[in-house]
């Protein structure tokens, strides 16, 4: 969080800065539109208590240090439910470590973009569940809470609600000791209070400011998804996906700058020091993934049944991410 | 969330892998991914984001001082991506297309309404980003995902004229002007 803070960004994301009249007051605070809904008045309310309450001073960085503050909060949580799985805190800080240095991760932590207060509640959600699933005596509150950090994490930023399949997985999967049914049980309590969650806040925020009249315009309005306003202009199924999908984790990892807006063009100009040097990275981060696969690929190692529910469940949950 | 939750998988993989393949599993995690990206990561990008102006910021506060509330600014999401603290009328050409349901009659005639609506109070039109595009930048964004094609604005490409060149560059690196539409008034 520290960290965070200290290194606030200049590169200012233009995601975040057509936010910023409405964060400090000076245009009138309106809806972040169905995939970002509740961001602006999150962002005015945060900007509103640090500048008019506790008299900070205005400014681009104080606008970004909210992300700082949510950044750092979800560090803490993935370090963890890293320690809660594994008992050791060197893999869990280094785990943690991994993801905070991360490009995709500290370049909303240090700047005003809408997708880190959601990211954070997502995190949360995930430590509830695996809270859940950990403790000898787990309350049930706890499977209540993952479900409204989904839902809640939705209302900021509308993909978050993918969160809710990673979450469910590990509730189902992880709770080895429960009985089939009670794992069912709280599968579906999850899933519902998310569900209730979410689309209460939608259809309220509707209503409240007057963008629906009537609760099934309301209810409508929060069903529509991102492809369906922007026309599914992002949404694809083509080669060109795949190749996203390998250089994406490079990109995650490290940021490639040779690709930036290039997408597959990008070897257009040959094979500069700069594309090099982004082939490089991506090579390396598949490399490392596939090194920590290997030894189970290739059955020099074993996993353990509670090993094996908890990666079954890993990428359970990553298959919507990766779907998108 | 997609690479948190990669991480969950990869710590738990390593952790199961300590037992029985422990320096191997320890070599990976450690030298292959958390100091590199823990290195990197602080280095090229945090601490490079932290004292590296943004280009782009500064080309916006050059164009603010320049355009007026009459004027009209085109570009592809509207306006600059940064502030304008004078607030020009902008036209987002991704939007207009979205609002069209993609359809490029429809946004060029949108297009036109603006620009006469413009003129008549006394504005210029301006296009930041869009002119300097070459078919195959074009093609990538706005032609592949919104299907708007480059000859849309070859009207406007033959009437403008570039008014201020800015630090930012096109994706490959063309340079990159704001242009003024020659309109007769």
């Amino acid at each position: 969080m520290l960290l965070y803070l200290l290194l606030l960004t200049q590169q200012y994301s233009g995601d975040g800065m057509r936010w910023y009249a409405m964060i400090t007051g000076d245009a009138p605070l309106q809806l972040g539109g169905t995939a970002r809904l509740l961001y602006p008045p999150l962002a005015r309310l945060y900007f509103y208590l640090a500048h008019d309450i506790l008299g900070l001073p205005a400014s681009f960085a104080l606008a970004q240090s909210m992300n700082a503050l949510f950044g750092g909060a979800g560090i803490a949580c993935l370090a963890y439910i890293l320690f809660s799985f594994t008992r050791r805190w060197s893999l869990a800080l280094g785990g943690a470590a991994a993801l905070a240095c991360s490009l995709a991760y500290s370049l909303h932590a240090t700047d005003m973009t809408e997708p880190m207060p959601g990211v954070f509640l997502s995190l949360l959600a995930l430590a509830f569940s695996v809270a859940y699933v950990t403790w000898t005596t787990p309350p049930r509150w706890l499977v209540m809470a993952a479900g409204a950090s989904v839902g809640l994490g939705a209302s900021i930023y509308q993909s978050n609600a993918l969160t809710v399949v990673t979450v469910g997985a590990i509730l189902f999967l992880c709770d080895a000791g429960a009985p089939r049914s009670r794992r069912l049980v709280n599968l579906l309590l999850c899933v519902a209070v998310a569900g209730a969650v979410a689309l209460s806040l939608y259809v309220d925020a509707f209503l409240v400011t007057g963008s629906a009249r009537t609760l099934p315009e309301a209810v409508a309005q929060s069903l529509k998804t991102e492809a369906e306003t922007t026309q599914g202009i992002y949404a694809e199924i083509s080669l060109r996906r795949v190749g996203v999908l390998i250089f994406g984790l490079g990109e995650a990892l490290f940021g490639l700058r040779a690709i930036g807006g290039k997408s597959t063009h990008f070897f257009s100009q040959g094979l500069t020091p700069e594309v090099a040097w982004t082939v490089g990275l991506v090579a390396w981060s598949v490399a490392t993934v596939a090194l920590i696969f290997a030894p189970y690929a290739i059955r020099c190692a074993k996993l353990s049944d509670k090993g094996q529910r908890t990666v079954v469940a890993g990428l359970i949950g990553l298959l919507p991410g990766l779907c998108r | 969330m997609p690479l948190a939750t990669l991480l969950i998988v990869l710590v738990v993989l390593t952790h199961e892998g300590l037992e029985q393949r422990a320096r191997f599993m320890r070599t990976v995690f450690w030298a292959g991914l958390v100091v590199p990206v823990v290195f990197y990561g602080l280095l090229f990008n945090m601490v490079a984001g932290r004292i590296t102006p943004n280009l782009g910021m500064q080309d916006t506060l050059d164009i603010a001082e320049l355009l007026s509330s009459r004027d009209l600014i085109i570009s592809d999401w509207g306006g600059t991506p940064y502030l304008i603290p004078s607030r020009p009328h902008s036209l987002s050409l991704v939007g207009v297309a979205l609002e069209a349901q993609l359809n490029a009659d429809d946004v060029q005639a949108q297009i036109q309404k603006e620009i006469e609506a413009t003129v008549q109070r006394g504005g210029d039109v301006y296009f930041y980003l869009l002119l300097d595009l070459s078919e195959e930048e074009w093609n990538i964004s706005l032609g592949q995902r919104v299907k708007l094609p480059y000859a849309l604005l070859d009207d406007c490409r033959k009437n403008a004229t570039p008014v201020m060149q800015l630090r930012l560059q096109t994706t490959f690196g063309r340079p990159l002007y704001l242009w003024k539409l020659n309109v007769n008034k």
